[in-house]
């Protein structure tokens, strides 16, 4: 798995078989030697363990402020049995609760998944924004800002130009992307010229779309008619909406996945993709091998914006038809954060990623509804999982990788039976 | 393009002896922010003059509002500007540095144009505004003061905005339950120091990328807090959010003194702590056993651990203090500014926290005087509206973050971080 920007830096250590054995050769004696250890300790092993555990000490705060939990507490020596009962009812509740809003529900069946999908298509989309920016070993917190920036401009198209029906959809969301790419691509500007943090430019950047954003959908040709005072866009034209296909499944995740595999084309296949990494692994390498720092400084900058953008038009378009509000970018630009991270910022990653935190979104609601816990539990869920996939060594006990490849395994038994 | 040139430049040895080049961005900066007091400040106001009134709310001794003719007022102030552009010209050119005071004399020149300016036809209140600066700075110091701790011995500290919401938070709850400001005043540590911790664990113990761990701990805290606000809190607010505030102690006679005397002799605990901590801060960062040891881990740890002492133990007792620090600030939200706990009370202002720091240059000092600008700047949006003047607000509010941005860009430039901030220290064969 290629993931050039690490969270955790690597401690050299020899793959564990080699040291015990002190040669490769033992590999072709015993092909499946110490498989178990790299499925159990393996990375996909490793993110689901980290899942539960979040999910556990998630629903442990919630269980012990619920008012029916803590009034069990009063006599919990007494009768633990009480306790136990009321906390194991409130937890089965709660999980139930969200695979309900998730995933299978008995009465909608299987429908819950579109809404998975739908909150997972501008997390998907921004999260690429943002992987992208980590590659480049640049730290891109102005999601938000760039999102506003793509939504007011992908308003003002989709409300004001009249186009033919793919036609506007289509130019609506390039001048999103672009509207963000260039937001974004100011800051890169600004580091490459002078060196300045890009987080801190990021915020400032933040702040400035929002307030310049509240302020121009207050004006003329912007407003909302009849709302006055009021900073909301006007309702996006039938043309420029994504077509709904039997009014429940949005289109916009199929521009999301277009999407993806362009990041995968732009990272592995393109040389600005090489150079992206080339300067996040290493900028002054880079630089002495002929690559110019500053303008892949702002090209990433730009593409990072670029594919926020995207996530502006889904959000415009998609979710918010009728009018956007400054509220339009709903944390998605922090969230995309996370959703990179976990993602290990391969597109592959970044979907899995974004469709579990958009699970954790739409389960939230019914939580929140039946099993009465507030869903402002799910982003401490969210970011306990990031902490712990970011930590391997907080998973120590699990056993280490033997960091030897599968297809080395079977290449070894193959020759061994040959031999 | 004209930095490839200059790094040309560099490189070429020029007669025998290389050159620095000259750099231009401060003056150049200056410059503008120059013409823009000469255009907008002097030039559009027409035979008006601002009255500032210097007497106290409801004060014992009233004083007759100070009167000054707008326009000259601010030529004179824009005079000053141009001695402190020409000034710091003839600096860069010299291939000098141009010192910190002229940009921070030039800001505040700057601010008072921009306030007789805004008061044209009006009266300011200058006590009320100066006050409400400070109150507004307030937490926004603490949190610049937490990052520094942090940051001096090497560890990025973007959690700013959780220690300050977790303080925020838990002095609230405290405080109401025990009817004591008191406890909730311990309490605001403590949960400043826990958040801290898992800070510390994670980038310090378990070598995590530092900038993640503080987003997702701001992220955890906020939903925390959100979770507890409305699962508990809002189930009775009278039970778990009508905290004690904080008195505030007014030093006899001394705070009768007119615009001075409610600004520094009539505040609350959180207030007299912070003016003690500024100077302290400077004191024990650059002559303290502590502050050296703080700064050789944040610069040079191998070094610092060769001379034996523990790097990774000395960053973690900062990391903690730097959760009391802002805990501590965290808590001047609610019990100090607005009574009760809300949703995301502290709004984002760790982050602008740690842009002081940044602004700042990771001094205590010049962080204080940016966070100060920063309170200034939003206080200064409440005056413009109250005044009548005719901007509208979400411009006002754009302006802090606009001036940070050219602040960042071009008096800082390249503001250099503790040398080791942000890497973990791993020794070998551990």
């Amino acid at each position: 798995m290629a993931n050039d920007a690490k969270l955790t830096p690597d401690v050299d250590q020899p793959p564990v078989d080699k040291v015990r054995t002190g040669s490769t050769n033992a590999l072709a004696d015993e092909p499946w030697r110490g498989v178990w250890r790299d499925i159990l300790g393996g990375s996909f092993a490793r993110s689901l363990i980290a899942i539960v555990i979040a999910l556990f000490i998630g629903l442990l705060i919630a269980v012990f402020t619920d008012p029916d939990v803590q009034s069990t507490l009063g006599y919990v020596f007494a009768a633990p049995q009480h306790f136990f009962q009321a906390a194991g009812a409130l937890i089965g509740d709660a999980v139930q609760a969200l695979i309900n809003g998730a995933i299978y529900n008995p009465k909608r069946g299987f429908l819950p998944l579109l809404t998975t999908l739908q909150w997972a298509t501008p997390l998907i989309a921004a999260g690429l924004g943002l992987g992208i920016a980590f590659r480049a070993g640049l730290f891109n917190i102005g999601g938000q800002g760039q999102l506003l920036v793509g939504a007011f401009f992908a308003a003002y198209v989709g409300s004001n130009w009249a186009l033919p029906p793919v036609l506007h959809l289509v130019v609506t969301i390039i001048i999103a992307i672009l509207a963000a790419s260039m937001w974004a691509a100011i800051v890169g500007w600004l580091k490459a010229q002078t060196g300045a943090h890009e987080v801190i430019l990021t915020i400032m950047f933040n702040w400035i779309a929002y307030w310049g954003v509240t302020y121009l959908l207050k004006q003329q040709p912007f407003q909302a008619e009849n709302a006055p005072g009021y900073a909301k866009s006007k309702a996006i034209l039938e043309s420029a909406r994504f077509p709904e296909i039997a009014g429940v499944f949005g289109t916009g995740i199929v521009v999301v996945i277009l999407a993806a595999v362009a990041y995968w084309w732009i990272m592995d296949r393109s040389t600005i993709g090489f150079q992206i990494r080339a300067v996040g692994i290493n900028p002054n390498a880079a630089r002495t091998a002929g690559i110019n720092v500053k303008l892949v400084t702002v090209l990433t900058m730009a593409l990072s914006g670029g594919f926020i953008g995207i996530a502006a038009a889904t959000q415009t378009l998609e979710v918010h038809p009728t009018g956007i509000e400054p509220s339009v970018d709903a944390g998605i630009g922090f969230d995309a954060i996370t959703v990179a991270l976990l993602g290990g910022n391969n597109p592959i990653g970044i979907i899995f990623a974004a469709l579990l935190f958009g699970a954790l979104k739409a389960g939230a609601v019914s939580m929140e509804v039946s099993a009465g816990v507030p869903k402002d539990i799910i982003p401490v869920i969210q970011g306990l999982i990031v902490l712990f996939v970011a930590a391997p060594k907080f998973l120590g006990f699990l056993p280490k990788p033997t960091g030897i490849q599968l297809a080395d395994r079977l290449s070894a038994r193959k020759q061994g039976s040959e031999a | 393009m004209t930095n490839d040139q200059l790094t040309r430049a560099e490189a070429a040895p020029a007669g025998g002896e290389t050159l620095a080049p000259r750099k231009l961005k401060t003056p150049i900066l200056l410059a503008v922010f120059t013409l823009v007091s000469l255009l907008a400040f002097v030039f559009t106001v027409g035979d008006q003059s601002t009255q500032i009134d210097i007497s106290n709310r409801g004060g014992a001794i009233q004083l007759d509002p100070l009167v000054f003719p707008t326009m000259l007022t601010n030529a004179v102030l824009t005079v000053g500007m141009i001695a402190l552009t020409v000034f710091a010209f003839s600096r860069s050119l010299a291939r000098q540095k141009v010192p910190m005071w002229v940009s921070a004399v030039f800001a505040a020149l700057w601010a008072i144009a921009l306030i007789i300016w805004v008061g044209a036809g009006a009266n300011v209140p200058l006590a009320w505004l100066l006050t409400g600066t400070l109150a507004l700075s307030t937490p926004i110091v603490f949190g610049s003061m937490a990052g520094l701790v942090a940051e001096r011995s090497g560890v990025v500290n973007i959690a700013i905005e959780g220690q300050l919401l977790s303080g925020a938070f838990a002095s609230a709850l405290v405080a109401s339950l025990t009817s004591n400001w008191v406890a909730g005043l311990v309490a605001a540590i403590v949960a400043g120091v826990l958040i801290s911790a898992i800070l510390a664990l994670f980038s310090i113990t378990y070598w995590v990328e530092q900038v993640v761990v503080g987003v997702v701990i701001n992220m955890i805290v906020l939903g925390l807090t959100d979770f507890l606000y409305s699962g508990l809190m809002s189930s009775d607010p009278q039970r778990y959010n009508s905290p004690d505030r904080y008195p505030t102690w007014s030093i006899p006679g001394l705070s009768e003194i007119p615009v001075l005397g409610p600004l520094l002799f009539s505040n609350t605990i959180v207030v007299y702590a912070l003016f003690l901590l500024v100077p302290f801060m400077v004191f024990m960062l650059f002559n303290s056993k502590w502050g050296i040891r703080t700064r050789a881990v944040g610069e040079h740890p191998k070094a610092a651990d060769t001379v034996g002492i523990n790097v990774n133990a000395t960053r973690w007792r900062n990391v903690l203090l730097s959760g009391a620090i802002a805990g501590f600030g965290g808590s001047y939200y609610t019990l100090g500014l607005v009574g009760a706990f809300g949703s995301e009370v502290t709004s984002g202002q760790g982050y602008i926290a740690l842009a002081a720091l940044i602004f700042g240059r990771w001094h205590p000092v010049y962080a204080t005087l940016a966070a100060i600008l920063f309170g200034f700047a939003s206080n200064f949006r409440t005056l413009a509206s109250q005044v009548g003047a005719d901007l509208p607000t979400e411009l006002m509010a754009m302006v802090p973050y606009i001036v940070t941005v050219f602040a960042v860009v071009g008096f800082v430039g390249q503001s250099r971080a503790p040398a080791a901030s942000g890497t973990p220290y791993i020794t070998q064969g551990r």
